[in-house]
């Protein structure tokens, strides 16, 4: 592999979208690039999975005879999956932006969103689930 | 002699992978939520949820394109419009997860 970016060919910025990110900086590596990209793909399959958890959940809420916070926990679940899909691409942008720029990288700080958002969801579901099996 | 230089390797292969991998996730992600909403027999639910599943299908077979841009040496190209497109898939998916949830909460009302 070649060190550092290749140059860009001309007018190529202008092609490329967005120009917020594009229109800055330099050519990077493409390995760094194609890294950035894939650690992007890996949060969204993230937020995916917290989706299809949610939608999961909220089926089997549909089936069978569960209590009527079951569903609303899905819903939540869903709702942080569509707020990490919107994150992934930020995060993708800004990481892509500080590697022409020959930045330092941002810090992951969807990791200890996730991390809280995750930790909060499943105590909610267990104090909900004792509660819920403890009522005569 | 590429003015990218050196993309022959593996890294576009891997890329293209996790593009896979995360198509089929957006795809398969949406067949339980059209299941429950035709059960639910909430029909404006099922036809977003299978836009949504038929818009994760098309995504699966741009991979392809996208490794052939992965691949090429003459100039870059970016994954920024295929990326939002995913993004629009979990945001559907997870507009109809959230009313399906209403639609049971309401139905399960005492």
């Amino acid at each position: 592999m070649a060190e550092g970016g290749g140059e860009r060919p001309e007018g190529e910025h202008e092609r490329r979208r967005p120009q917020s990110v594009y229109g800055v900086g330099d050519e990077p590596d493409p390995r760094f690039s194609m890294a950035n990209e894939r650690t992007a793909l890996a949060w969204m399959r993230t937020a995916l999975a917290l989706v299809a958890g949610g939608v999961a959940l909220i089926s089997v809420a549909s089936l069978a005879d569960m209590p009527r916070w079951a569903p609303l926990v899905g819903a939540a679940s869903c709702l942080g999956g569509a707020a990490l899909s919107v994150r992934a691409v930020r995060s993708w942008a800004r990481v892509e932006r500080a590697l022409r720029m020959r930045q330092p990288l941002p810090a992951p700080r969807s990791l200890a969103m996730l991390a809280t958002g995750v930790v909060v969801l499943a105590t909610l579901t267990l104090v909900l689930g004792v509660i819920e099996a403890s009522r005569p | 002699m590429s003015r990218i230089p050196d993309r022959q390797a593996l890294q576009p292969e891997r890329t293209a992978l996790a593009w896979q991998r995360t198509a089929l996730t957006a795809m398969v992600v949406m067949l339980p939520l059209i299941a429950v909403a035709a059960r639910l027999e909430v029909w404006w639910l099922v036809v977003t949820g299978s836009s949504a599943a038929i818009a994760g299908a098309v995504l699966v077979l741009g991979v392809r394109l996208r490794f052939s841009q992965l691949r090429d040496d003459t100039r870059g190209w970016s994954p920024f419009p295929l990326m939002v497109r995913v993004a629009v898939v979990t945001l559907l998916g997870a507009v109809g997860g959230v009313a399906t949830a209403v639609q049971v909460a309401v139905a399960h009302r005492p």
